[in-house]
């Protein structure tokens, strides 16, 4: 994870403010990509273990859940993250000695009313607890966990981001762990000006766009036609092998990612890493995504991760946007990357629909 | 709590003030402590804390500083005196005053203490201080302010006209330490690398042309720092070739445009560079890499390294350019597949330092504290010429390095600043060539890496050998003159073998890209040099045949024989009766062959003064010189002891101590005796038949006849009234 530097963090007031608020009570914190909501969220928990001891980071999914665990590794940070149904699981088990009830079809599916009533009368059991990616929660679960897990909670969410079926607003956020009015981080830190334009294009919802804090310092995103996936693989190639950066390269179907793979593999030197993941293949714990390689996700596992170059691969499966949940995750994935993006389609021309739906050359450059 | 809060507390010796977690982390990025503009300077109390009363700011979080006095420059300062600021000198301020005017910046290097009043105020600050990548916050301590010492400061009305602003404030001085920074994390780490980067920091034109020669680079001699920066003259004249040119483009594109894109940071130093050049072809070579370079930074083209020769300036701007930021140049110096040699490497981060500037660095590139302590103070100093501010210690010495324990270290204005490592390359330099083991190793690796260093040397034992052919042979100085083409045939006691040069095999070792070992690890002189603190030796100082030159020269010249052992004096005559030297005593300039190695212990730092008087010691069989230490009235700090034609043991002795330590002066090294080695301790040459040889095969160590010495010794005479020697 690439911290900001103290200009960065004086120059946005509402980050500091997150930073200055007292450890001894909750916090509740919005904000758009890139404003720092996971790295608060860390430092956050830094904090508060400080004064409290161990505190519990909890977030959405396993590979979010490992991009936690790695940077309180690398910046020597203790944190014990987990994923909120993991936690839950656990938490549960320990104060009731049974597993939690859930639907029959789906073990994901828990029954919070249920399980409230088993836990009546329990104090909670830490003084704090983190939460990030709180808008891919359920709402039942920041009521149990103000009234069971902690006497504070530090809330971070982003609602315009949400991809998953439980997704929460800020209102129900705000209700359900009866926290104060959510802070809203407003600027953007991670994207250059010119991937935030582009990213912007696909932004819809209630708060406005990220202000984009970076100088115009990088170069344009660039629409990639390739005839095939060989010239694709040998491109991402190049550009890892100039730069040594870490280089997402997001897919739609499986398929296309290990096709991708296998041919990194076999164009790249052996000792490169080149790791393609998917929540089935369980493999998240194989993978730092912040070292130099490549990174071949979906859009569900790319959530809340960083790149340094993102490659969106088979564009035309993606635009035109035909829902807000759409256009979610366009912007979503538009927002993974630092400082350069290529959105590649191919081998034919792009639909007249799909080319109808990108933002004009000056925003997004052509062949 | 009393007996406590004087523990923390004591003494007047220190300034205080408050300040809150966000000034104190301005002043900790950049590491300097700024008075809020208008304001030309800051209100500071003596051995007490000024609290301004805080103004309503939410949760910030207030810190108490004391800074310590003595590490700020004596500058004059303003006292309050009947509700009038008047100057007085720092060092005169007493701890009767209440509070200063400290007219300037304050270093942050004069921190001595923060505290604040609760944990959850220290467990904020300090996690807020880690989230920042730019920020090491000093250790912080919890004290109830209560128990803080509080003098009554009237402080005056904020009307009351401040003195001017004292010490400079210049906006280059951000990036110049960034690229100072850069270069010093990123030097590579063999002794002529060493030497280009402290001539880099130092004035003297002539050492920097030398040390950027002595690596193939060239374009060094234009450091992009004060005194070299070139932004106010045009470059045309000074510096030819496309890659010179590239440089200077370069360096200015970096040093003038923080937030420039890559493009237009490629457009911009193509144009610079193309504006000074002439050359049809210096052009072509420029328009070319700028093409290049847009492909790259487009990923339509892979970076060539394989060109690294030819262009290295044209590789490095494309390395900063792709990775712009310092904390990719730590990987891809470390993990990159292609391997980078050390001039494009070393270039291409300090470029980024300069474009990256300090403000924003990294703490993990930003060195120990007293090298920032340092880098600060010389920064100021390089951008403000007209300062005459004097900083606690700093002297205005050049910098220097030299080895101590497994370290380069280095030393600027009188003070040791950094050290680093020597990893394998540089263990190669501190090997002793003589060694078979050392010389096989260096030979498998010329042959691997196909390095021009290696010839084939014929063997041949006592004895005829016949020749055939239509050639002609014939003998003279040492040289075998074949005229025509003759066939020799060998007898089989007689070997072909191949043969490392030492000389540019070491010169590679510092050139060449790529992982490369180290010599073999028995064979690295790791004894801890702090044995006698100030000795040093150089293996191999003089080559082969320069030895053989001097020896020739010495023998055609007339010794003196009034002691037991011949000698021969130049540059001053010493009288070994009255044991004086004087003016009169002065016989001539050095002969050329001393006159060169005189340069050469100077240039390369090795003593601080260029020497100018030799003494020749002939020591034959027995012979030695008893325990003694030259005159330190007659001569200056720095004495320089070349051996010649064999090895032989020197004595130390520390004056009053009794441990004897022995030293090994090799053949053709070079011994320096400088500080505590050179004025406390006695050295000698003991009397006796022989000199212990190389351990053998059953762990003994042969003993070799001693059969003749030479040894060289050079000094520079104090040039004083009375100049007295004595030996």
């Amino acid at each position: 994870m690439r911290l900001p530097t103290w200009d960065e963090l004086r120059s946005d007031e509402e980050q500091l403010d997150v930073l200055e608020a007292p450890l001894h009570k909750s916090l509740f914190v919005a904000g758009p990509p890139g404003s720092g909501k996971t790295s608060l969220a860390i430092w956050r928990a830094d904090a508060l273990s400080r004064l409290y001891g161990e505190v519990p980071v909890i977030t959405f999914n396993r590979m979010l859940r490992r991009s936690l665990r790695l940077a309180a590794r690398e910046h020597n940070i203790e944190g014990a993250s987990s994923t909120m149904h993991s936690f839950v699981w656990n938490h549960y088990r320990k104060n009731t000695n049974e597993n939690p009830p859930t639907a029959a079809a789906n073990e994901y599916d828990l029954r919070w009313k249920e399980m409230s009533e088993r836990m009546e009368g329990k104090q909670p059991s830490h003084e704090a607890v983190v939460v990030d990616e709180g808008q891919d929660l359920d709402k039942h679960f920041f009521a149990y966990a103000s009234r069971y897990v902690a006497k504070t909670l530090s809330v971070f969410a982003d609602e315009e981001q949400a991809i998953g079926q439980y997704r929460s607003t800020l209102e129900q956020i705000k209700a359900a762990a009866r926290l104060p009015d959510p802070v809203i981080l407003t600027e953007n830190h991670r994207n250059t000006p010119e991937i935030a334009l582009l990213a912007e294009h696909f932004h819809r919802g209630n708060l406005p766009a990220a202000t984009v804090v970076r100088s115009r310092s990088g170069d344009l995103p660039q629409l990639v036609c390739s005839p095939n996936m060989n010239v694709t693989a040998n491109r991402i190639a190049t550009d890892l092998r100039n730069r040594a950066s870490s280089i997402g390269v997001i897919v739609d179907r499986k398929a296309t990612g290990e096709e991708a793979c296998n041919l990194l593999r076999s164009e790249l030197p052996s000792g490169t890493r080149i790791d393609l993941y998917s929540s089935d293949l369980k493999n998240e714990e194989t993978i730092d995504v912040r070292k130099p390689g490549v990174t071949i996700l979906n859009k569900g596992s790319v959530k809340g991760q960083e790149f340094d170059a993102i490659f969106l691969l088979e564009l035309e499966r993606f635009i035109p946007c035909s829902s807000d949940a759409e256009y979610r995750a366009m912007y979503m994935m538009c927002t993974r990357a630092r400082d350069r993006l290529f959105l590649v389609h191919g081998p034919g021309p792009l639909p007249p629909d799909a080319n109808a739906a990108l933002p004009s050359a000056n925003i997004l450059s052509r062949p | 709590m009393n007996s406590e809060t004087n523990g923390l507390f004591p003494g007047a010796d220190w300034y205080g003030l408050v300040v809150d977690n966000r000034r104190l982390f301005d002043a900790l990025q950049d590491g300097w402590l700024r008075p809020a503009a208008p304001e030309t300077g800051l209100l500071i109390g003596v051995d007490s804390f000024v609290r301004k009363p805080p103004p309503e700011n939410g949760n910030r979080i207030p810190v108490w500083i004391r800074m310590d006095k003595a590490k700020l420059p004596d500058i004059e300062v303003g006292v309050l005196d009947d509700n009038n600021w008047h100057s007085v000198p720092q060092s005169q301020v007493g701890s009767s005053e209440s509070c200063v005017f400290w007219p300037g910046v304050l270093p942050t290097f004069a921190i001595r203490e923060l505290s604040v009043t609760s944990e959850e105020h220290r467990a904020r600050l300090v996690s807020m201080a880690r989230l920042a990548s730019n920020i090491a916050i000093p250790d912080i301590v919890v004290a109830n302010p209560a128990n803080y010492p509080n003098k009554e400061i009237a402080l005056p009305s904020d009307s009351l006209p401040k003195p001017p602003s004292q010490i400079p404030d210049s906006t280059s001085e951000n990036s110049i330490r960034g690229a100072m920074t850069m270069a010093l994390w990123a030097v590579p780490r063999t002794d002529p690398w060493m030497d280009l980067l402290v001539a880099s920091l130092s004035s003297n034109e002539k050492r920097l042309t030398r040390a950027a020669t002595a690596v193939s680079a060239d374009w060094w001699r234009f450091p992009p720092w004060p005194p070299w920066t070139m932004s106010s003259c045009p470059h045309k004249s000074i510096m030819d070739g496309a890659q010179g040119h590239l440089w200077l483009a370069a360096s200015k594109v970096f040093e003038s445009h923080a937030n420039i894109r890559p493009s237009n940071a490629t457009d911009r130093i193509a144009e610079f560079a193309l504006l000074a050049i002439e050359s049809r072809v210096d052009r072509g070579i420029i328009e070319e890499w700028h093409r290049e370079t847009r492909e790259v930074l487009a990923a339509d083209r892979l970076i060539h390294h394989d060109n690294w020769k030819s262009a290295p300036v044209g590789l490095a701007i494309q390395l900063v350019l792709t990775r712009p930021d310092p904390v990719r140049f730590k990987t891809w110096l470390c993990e990159d597949e292609a391997p980078k040699p050390p001039s494009v490497a070393w270039t291409a981060a300090t470029l980024c330092g300069l474009w990256h500037g300090f403000r924003k660095l990294d703490t993990r590139f930003r060195g120990p504290p007293r090298q920032q302590e340092m880098i600060a103070i010389q920064a100021k100093r390089a951008c403000s010429k007209d300062s005459v501010i004097q900083w606690p210690g700093v002297t205005k010495d050049d910098a220097t390095w030299r080895k101590d324990s497994g370290k380069f270290v280095l030393t600027w204005a009188g003070r040791d600043f950094t050290d680093k490592n020597i990893k394998q390359r540089g263990q190669w330099y501190s090997s002793n060539f003589n060694d078979p083991a050392v010389r096989r190793d260096a030979l498998e690796i010329a042959k691997r890496f196909d390095w021009p260093c290696v010839s084939r040397v014929v063997s041949l034992s006592a004895g005829t050998r016949s020749w055939n052919g239509s050639g002609a042979l014939e003998s003279a100085d040492k040289k075998l003159r074949i005229q025509g083409s003759i066939q020799l045939r060998l007898s089989p006691n007689d070997s072909v073998d191949e043969e490392v040069d030492r000389q540019s095999f070491l010169r590679l070792m510092s050139i060449e890209p790529g992982r490369l070992p180290g010599p073999p690890a028995s064979m690295i002189d790791m004894r801890p040099a702090d044995d006698i603190p100030g000795f040093k030796l150089i293996p191999e100082f003089l080559s082969e045949d320069e030895e053989g030159a001097i020896v020739a020269e010495i023998d055609r010249s007339p010794w003196n024989s009034e002691l037991r052992r011949r000698v021969q004096h130049y540059g001053w005559r010493y009288d070994y009766k009255s044991k004086q030297v004087n003016s009169s005593m002065r016989i001539d300039r050095l002969p050329k062959w001393a006159e060169s190695i005189a340069k050469r212990l100077f240039e390369s730092s090795h003593v601080p003064e260029m020497p100018d008087q030799v003494i020749v010691n002939e020591y034959v069989r027995d012979q030695g010189i008893a325990p003694h230490i030259d005159s330190p009235s007659s001569f200056a700090d720095g004495v320089a002891m070349i051996s010649l034609l064999e090895t032989w043991e020197m004595e130390f002795r520390k004056q009053g101590g009794k441990t004897k330590v022995t030293r090994r002066l090799d053949q053709r090294s070079a011994a320096i005796l400088t500080g505590e080695a050179r004025y406390q301790w006695k050295h000698g040459i003991p009397k006796r038949k022989s000199e212990p040889g190389s351990k053998s095969n059953n762990g003994k160590t042969r003993r070799i006849p001693r059969k003749r010495r030479i040894s060289l010794t050079f000094r520079k005479v104090i040039e004083d009234s009375g100049m007295r020697m004595s030996l």
